[in-house]
């Protein structure tokens, strides 16, 4: 059936065309998420939901929530539908838990895929090293076989630190485990010293002063009252 | 010797072979002379008259050896043991380690590779390398037994020790060799050596086949020649079975040791033949360095005799320390009734009349039945380990040092660390338990230009996967190949040009090397000679703080206007001017210049080894005619055939200049005699106090860095500013200059 479907969809070119999702990225996402036993029983149930008409089927798969439902095909065969239903009913109130960030998915899988604890814990691919690559000296170690955005350092197994050891340097003769008393009197003594009408008086100024200059820098009118509605807003 | 040395390698490259070639060689009597050692012995074993009789190498008891001790003629010699051998040798015996021996021996005949955890003072660095000669009986192969130290005084020191308790004289049987001094003979058995001579040597022989085994005394101190010889000797070892490898450490982090060498067996002493009782401050304290003299006082007030050593950062910290404890114990005797306190600094820019004085005993009680006195020595770092002060009771040690790092982003600078738990050799009051093992290996700390420079000369091909205990960080790494590409000592792809090799084989950093290699297309090679064994030596001019004025005047004197190091070269010519003609008055004529007799005869000893290098190497050695106008401008363009890298721009503000290399803005070190104001200048280094300095200065022209310099200061790749537009305006001078010079002609 899944079959069919794949050359019909290659074959009903108009159709194909209208698929929102039809990047090769998009689709390989979805193969990725099929392979996985979590998501069965979510496509299990839209499935259960939409046997009534195999028009919303075709509809729900023109129309959108598109990646679950190709990988649905599979398992939702006509032959196994009434086995899952009750497999739907059994699975219902435990969610199926993400391969990825280990949660139960209680939302749809897009959403899931969307949310912050998900997208957490999937794995980070750093940024390439900022070194600047016409090096002699990084061709020279390239050439023996260090790759610069491994992360690695150097020795037999890139156990070697990666960076040079930072220096700091001691300019007073406070001893091992003292720190500093006096600074800190200095700054507790400050904000003593300002009256809740002072403070006011003086952030009032910071402003009026910040208006003043945004008024000589921005002259234009519409930029002026762009940004006096923005900090209006900003003030409430 | 060297030749000695390759015939003794050649005799005993194969042990299999070997006793063939031996039973050869005997049976032809034109080869009879080199096997003289052998004659006596037969096949490799002992004599039946010898004290050894009987001992197979390798297989050697602690009984057994102990009866060839006590023996009446020396084993090695055939001499007659003298008195004091004896004396000494009963001393020996009370030693920590002398317990083990038997344990040593079992364990080093066990295992290629033996880590041994000794404390200081347990005696491993004088005993171990000799039970290993009684075991390795080096005498009947003719290999040789190192024992490596990271300090050139203590290898000597030691060496004089060993030689005394074997009843030998040093330089025969036992020996050592230091960068400038090689006191060994082909008779050499035990040759102590510092870990950086051994490297040398491993550059002319990979597979180290002179040794049968080799020591590594002090390692926990993880000097960079040490690290290096670890990770060689760690490849050497899976090449050379026969090679026996000793680690000695003083600390019990040997855990890193065993497990660097593939969990090799571990060994451990206990130190200290005397109690050592600790004591922190509960709290931290506010001012370590005021800490550190009240501490010093209440001992001297309080406790039952005994010297005082206290730990501090600096030559000023310790000046003035040592004054104001000067000041407080007068008061004490006055008021207290305390004994008199006599009070000495050590720190390594002391001269050495007054670094000796530490040895002085302390003074005796003031009057008949008063308290007694004791004397008090304010030491930075270098007391720590090298040196045994007898007397010390009491260490007082606030848990800081100076440390020199080097940043490859800005270059070296001195720096303050928090050092690791000193080895304690008596009492101790320091300050707080939060010591943390926060010193670095060397090889982390350091510009690694000129050991990428000896590892390619090692045979090391690939710096990536060397197998370092601590390998440094890629960018120091790619810093020291990018110097040593502009410097033309490797190629572009890493590869070890032949000026690099040449390079390699002078003890000296690369820029140096350089600069005296390229010296002879300058026409002043002799003068670039001198100039680089001054500097190699630490500071020639003295300048005491109790006569800062007319040290400074007498500076004057050799003042050149155009710099510091043609300074040094007049310093050091009229030294050698007054040392010919009247070598009796030199140290005197020092004396009263200021200058220092140490340092410039060892300048001289070093000018005398490179020279000898040189000639090796057929670099000619040739001066400009002192008359000719272009002595010392040659002499300025030599220096930066190596020095390119180090030079500086004056910012249009005035006094501050900006380097090259790294955009620090610097001011030139105040000791500096340039009066000429240049808009350029060359430093020898670097350094960061309380403000970053350039010192040992000289004014160069920028036109020079075109023409000397091309590839470094390239005007297509340099980037757009003040340096740019000066080296353009300096470029477009001369082409001017030199188009009136056509016209005219």
């Amino acid at each position: 059936m899944r079959r069919e479907r794949d050359e019909s969809d290659d074959e009903d070119i108009p159709l194909h065309h209208k698929r929102p999702f039809g990047a090769g990225l998009k689709r390989k996402k979805i193969e990725f998420v099929k392979a996985t036993d979590a998501d069965a029983s979510n496509t299990i149930k839209n499935l259960g939901k939409e046997t009534a008409s195999i028009g919303d089927v075709y509809a729900s798969i023109v129309l959108g929530s598109s990646s679950r439902d190709s990988s649905s095909k599979p398992e939702g065969t006509s032959d196994e539908k009434d086995d899952q239903k009750e497999d739907a009913a059994e699975k219902e109130p435990e969610p199926p838990t993400c391969p990825v960030c280990s949660l139960p998915i209680t939302t749809t899988l897009q959403q899931h895929e969307a949310s912050l604890a998900h997208q957490v814990s999937l794995e980070h691919s750093h940024p390439p090293s900022a070194l600047d690559r016409s090096r002699m000296g990084l061709r020279a170690l390239e050439s023996q076989g260090w790759d610069p955005d491994s992360r690695l350092g150097l020795g037999r197994e890139g156990e070697g630190s990666r960076f040079p050891i930072k220096v700091a340097r001691k300019e007073d003769t406070l001893g091992i485990g003292a720190t500093r008393t006096q600074p800190k009197q200095a700054v507790q003594e400050k904000p003593r010293a300002l009256t809740g009408k002072e403070m006011r008086a003086l952030a009032d100024k910071e402003r009026r002063k910040g208006e003043r200059l945004q008024a000589e820098i921005y002259g234009r009118v519409d930029v002026e009252k762009y940004l006096r509605g923005n900090g209006g807003e900003d003030g409430l | 010797m060297a030749d000695r040395g390759a015939k003794r390698a050649s005799a005993d490259s194969d042990e299999t072979s070997n006793k063939k070639t031996k039973m050869d060689g005997k049976a032809n009597p034109y080869l009879a002379h080199m096997y003289e050692e052998e004659n006596g012995w037969g096949s490799g074993e002992p004599s039946p008259n010898s004290p050894l009789a009987g001992m197979k190498r390798r297989q050697t008891s602690a009984q057994e050896a102990s009866k060839a001790e006590d023996s009446d003629s020396n084993p090695f010699t055939g001499r007659q043991h003298s008195q004091k051998y004896f004396q000494i040798l009963q001393t020996r015996r009370d030693l920590p380690v002398h317990k083990q021996r038997q344990e040593f021996l079992d364990k080093y005949h066990s295992t290629q590779i033996l880590v041994f955890v000794g404390e200081t003072g347990s005696g491993k660095t004088t005993q171990i390398p000799q039970y290993v000669v009684y075991d390795e009986l080096p005498h009947l192969n003719g290999k040789l037994i190192a024992c490596t130290q990271p300090r050139r005084v203590a290898a000597m020191s030691v060496a004089q020790r060993v030689a005394d308790e074997m009843d030998v004289t040093l330089g025969e049987e036992v020996g050592y060799s230091i960068r400038f001094e090689d006191k060994t003979t082909p008779k050499t058995m035990l040759k102590y050596m510092t870990d950086g001579m051994l490297l040398r040597e491993a550059m002319h022989d990979h597979e180290m086949s002179r040794y049968s085994c080799i020591i590594l005394d002090e390692a926990h101190e993880r000097t960079l020649a040490t690290d290096i010889l670890m990770a060689l000797l760690k490849q050497i070892a899976e090449r050379r079975p026969d090679l026996k490898i000793i680690i000695m450490s003083a600390t019990l982090d040997a855990q890193k040791f065993q497990k660097y060498f593939n969990d090799a067996p571990l060994l451990a002493v206990p130190g200290r033949t005397h109690p050592v009782e600790i004591f922190y401050t509960p709290e931290p304290e506010r001012d370590y360095v005021e800490a550190a003299i009240r501490t010093v006082l209440q001992i001297h007030a309080s406790e039952p005799e005994g010297d005082i050593l206290l730990f501090l950062t600096g030559e000023d910290e310790i000046e003035d320390a040592c004054r104001k404890i000067g000041l407080e114990a007068e008061e004490l005797t006055r008021e207290m009734d305390a004994g008199p306190l006599a009070i000495y600094p050590l720190y390594g820019t002391l001269p050495p009349h007054q670094q000796q004085r530490i040895f002085d005993k302390a003074p005796g009680p003031l009057r008949k039945g008063g308290q007694p006195g004791r004397k008090c020595i304010v030491s930075t770092n270098i007391a720590e380990t090298s040196l045994t002060i007898d007397g010390i009771v009491y260490v007082v040690d606030p848990g800081f040092s100076k440390q020199k790092i080097y940043n490859p982003e800005s270059e070296s600078s001195h720096s303050w660390f928090r050092p690791s738990q000193r080895p304690l050799r008596s009492s101790v009051l320091a300050f707080k338990k939060e010591l943390i093992e926060q010193t670095y290996p060397e090889i982390l700390r350091s510009n690694l230009a000129n050991t990428v420079l000896e590892l390619k000369k090692l045979g090391v091909e690939d710096l990536v996967h060397f197998d370092l205990m601590d390998p440094p960080a890629p960018e120091t790494m790619m810093r020291a190949l990018e110097e040593l590409n502009y410097l033309a000592c490797l190629d572009d792809d890493g590869e070890l040009t032949t000026l690099g090799g040449l390079a390699s084989e002078f003890p000296l950093d690369p820029a140096l090397a350089v600069m005296l290699i390229s010296s002879p297309e300058f026409y002043c090679s002799n003068e670039i000679l001198s100039i680089t064994s001054l500097l190699s030596v630490p500071q020639i001019f003295v300048r005491p703080a109790s006569s800062r004025k007319r040290a400074d005047e007498m500076k004057a004197l050799f003042a050149h206007p155009d710099g510091d190091h043609l300074t040094l070269l007049n310093a050091y010519h009229a030294y050698k001017g007054q040392e010919t003609s009247d070598p009796s008055s030199a140290k005197q004529w020092c004396h009263e210049h200021f200058l220092s007799y140490r340092h410039l005869s060892s300048a001289d000893s070093v000018r005398a080894q490179l020279k000898r290098i040189m000639e090796t190497h057929g670099l000619d050695l040739i001066s400009t005619p002192f008359e000719d106008k272009n002595y010392y401008t040659n002499i300025r363009r030599a220096m930066l055939a190596g020095f390119f890298m180090q030079v500086a721009m004056k910012e249009s503000s005035g006094k501050v200049y900006r380097t090259v290399k790294d955009e620090q803005a610097v001011l030139i070190h105040p000791s500096t005699v340039l009066r000429t104001e240049y808009d350029w200048v060359l430093y020898n280094e670097f350094v960061l106090t309380s403000k970053q300095y350039i010192r040992t200065c000289t004014g160069i022209r920028p036109e020079w860095l075109l023409e000397i310099a091309p590839v470094y200061f390239d005007m297509d790749t340099l980037e757009d500013g003040d340096i740019k537009r000066s080296l353009a305006r300096a470029a477009e001078k001369k082409r001017r200059k030199e188009a009136m010079k056509k016209a005219s002609r």
